[in-house]
């Protein structure tokens, strides 16, 4: 078994950031384990541009991205170890590895950076009824077949869900030659930004069928036939009103899941409202010592944020390292009305500033963010739009953290607010 | 009247241009005016795809080092600016015909003036 002071579980934007965060606080022995054949994670696939506006006031392509943290960590002494796969992380921090150079290996970690991103959800997870023939992807999964493999997966496409991967795969499919029929969501908004409603939809005419899903899928060894319904406000197919779209691919842009087996094996608390890790104000899980950060705490809309969330864990991990323990009691945040939910879930009374992260339940138009402490308002922010495909933030400085009473915090939204 | 969204921030403004004045109606900020007139006078976009890499895949492999590996098929491109939205797809005939050799470095410029426009096609990945 090898020791080495941090170890880093993918090596993603989240894990490079955080690496990188923990060199410049003076950690010296960091590996990162990354089971791809190269670091940089999802962004090697999202050729498209649009990342780093807020981080390098320009727009990046996803490999341009990558490529100027993964240029850094070149330049120190983090070690990246590719091609290798965690498949045990335990309660102490030992971490069981296989990879095809070294084979079965084990590491023991001082402190660890849970950075493993998340997945998509599948045709199983949404139950789409009908035929199982081949020509159903994820979006994502077309996208790699695309962009990394060189391989296009289709020639007349329909689309299901609205999510920024689907949106943008519209437009590289139909860039590519492929025809893309229809972009199909069940809510009566989409879950995408509204600039990939408009560059990869509108820009190419391809229809967007809001409160609408798939409810029949045909053909016997190749996919042939799509039927699309619309659906009611409790999003059941209405009868009669079913279209037929002749296409040989569906894509799936249906909502990503963090990646938390290796989490859920050590024992780290999970958060059913996002499906990651429990995590302080330092992105510590409850187990001490390991970090969490990126799209295995909550799924993320922007790479931006990613990286200054993780750039956080991997200061705190640094501290831990030092043994710096965070002081003081628990103060717990509940998600109020309006609110999915929160990161962090809970921080240390007389911390610095907290920023805290969030998704509200409904589109939302001149409304304010409410930070309640019990009937007192501690801070209300006002918002001209909010929609569940945006992800929220406040920060919340000293002083005002300092006021409260009680033991728990509620971000809740208040409606009509002028 | 021709009716756009502005994309200029999350909020979405439902712009109406007016196609001879460029006057924009139903922006709640300066940006979505500017945003909305050049919409519709000259649409540009940037184009990202990817080309096809000229030697053997798996080559061999480099583990150990930060983004080496097996020799990847593709190297992804973009247009170094905006170019005409009309142009995209006599962009992306030109950028299909591209055979990239390695090395190759982000920024180098692999089409230079792609389809009669004043953008290059460049590198968006390091090719070693």
């Amino acid at each position: 078994m090898t020791a080495h002071e941090l170890v880093v579980i993918g090596g993603g934007p989240a894990g490079l950031a955080a690496a990188l965060a923990a060199w410049e606080q003076g950690v010296r022995d960091i590996l990162i384990l990354e089971r791809d054949n190269q670091a940089g994670g999802i962004l090697n696939q999202c050729i498209h541009n649009g990342f780093g506006l807020h981080r390098f006031q320009e727009e990046l392509t996803g490999p341009e991205y990558a490529g100027r943290f993964i240029d850094l960590v070149k330049q120190t002494d983090i070690q990246i170890r590719t091609d290798t796969m965690v498949l045990e992380l335990t309660e102490d921090r030992v971490l069981h590895t296989v990879s095809p150079q070294y084979g079965y290996e084990t590491f023991r970690a001082g402190a660890v950076i849970l950075s493993m991103g998340c997945r998509e959800r599948t045709r199983g997870a949404i139950s789409i009824p009908g035929a199982r023939c081949s020509g159903i992807f994820t979006a994502g999964a077309a996208q790699r077949f695309l962009n990394i493999e060189g391989y296009m997966v289709g020639k007349r496409v329909v689309i299901l869900g609205s999510g920024d991967i689907g949106l943008i795969m519209a437009r590289r499919m139909t860039l590519e030659g492929a025809k893309v029929l229809a972009c199909v969501e069940l809510m009566p908004y989409s879950g995408g930004l509204t600039r990939n409603i408009v560059q990869c939809l509108n820009d190419f005419d391809i229809p967007l069928y809001l409160s609408h899903t798939v409810t029949d899928v045909r053909g016997r060894d190749r996919l042939e036939q799509v039927v699309v319904s619309q659906v009611d406000e409790k999003r059941r197919p209405i009868p009669g009103t079913e279209m037929v779209f002749d296409c040989d691919t569906l894509l799936l842009s249906v909502g990503l899941l963090p990646e938390n087996e290796l989490s859920r094996q050590a024992g780290v608390e999970i958060d059913p409202r996002t499906n990651g890790p429990v995590v302080w104000e330092n992105r510590e899980c409850s187990i001490p010592g390991v970090f969490a950060c990126g799209n295995v705490l909550h799924v993320h809309d922007l790479v931006d944020y990613v990286s200054a969330e993780s750039e956080q864990a991997g200061k705190a991990a640094a501290a831990y390292l030092r043994g710096e323990r965070p002081a003081g009691t628990e103060i717990r945040i509940t998600n109020g009305s309006g609110v999915a939910y929160t990161v962090p879930q809970h921080f240390h009374r007389g911390t610095d500033a907290v920023e805290f992260f969030f998704r509200v339940r409904a589109i939302y138009k001149n409304a304010a963010i409410r930070v309640m402490d019990g009937q007192t308002q501690i801070a209300r922010f006002k918002r001209e739009h909010m929609a569940p495909g945006e992800m929220e933030n406040v920060k919340l400085p000293k002083v005002l953290l300092d006021r409260v009473q009680g033991d728990t915090l509620s971000v809740e939204i208040e409606e009509g607010a002028q | 009247m021709k009716e756009i969204i502005c994309i200029t921030c999350p909020k979405g403004c439902h712009l109406k241009v007016d196609e001879e004045s460029y006057a924009v109606t139903g922006n709640s900020c300066p940006r979505g005016a500017v945003y909305g007139a050049n919409e519709l006078r000259n649409p540009v976009r940037v184009v990202t795809s990817t080309a096809v890499v000229s030697t053997s895949p798996d080559k061999g492999r480099e583990t150990g080092e930060a983004g080496g590996g097996v020799t990847p098929r593709r190297l992804p491109v973009k247009t170094d600016r905006p170019i005409p939205k009309g142009k995209m797809f006599e962009v992306m005939a030109e950028i299909a015909k591209l055979r990239v050799k390695p090395p190759v470095k982000v920024g180098d410029v692999l089409i230079p003036n792609v389809a009669g426009t004043d953008g290059n096609v460049v590198a968006t990945k390091n090719l070693p």
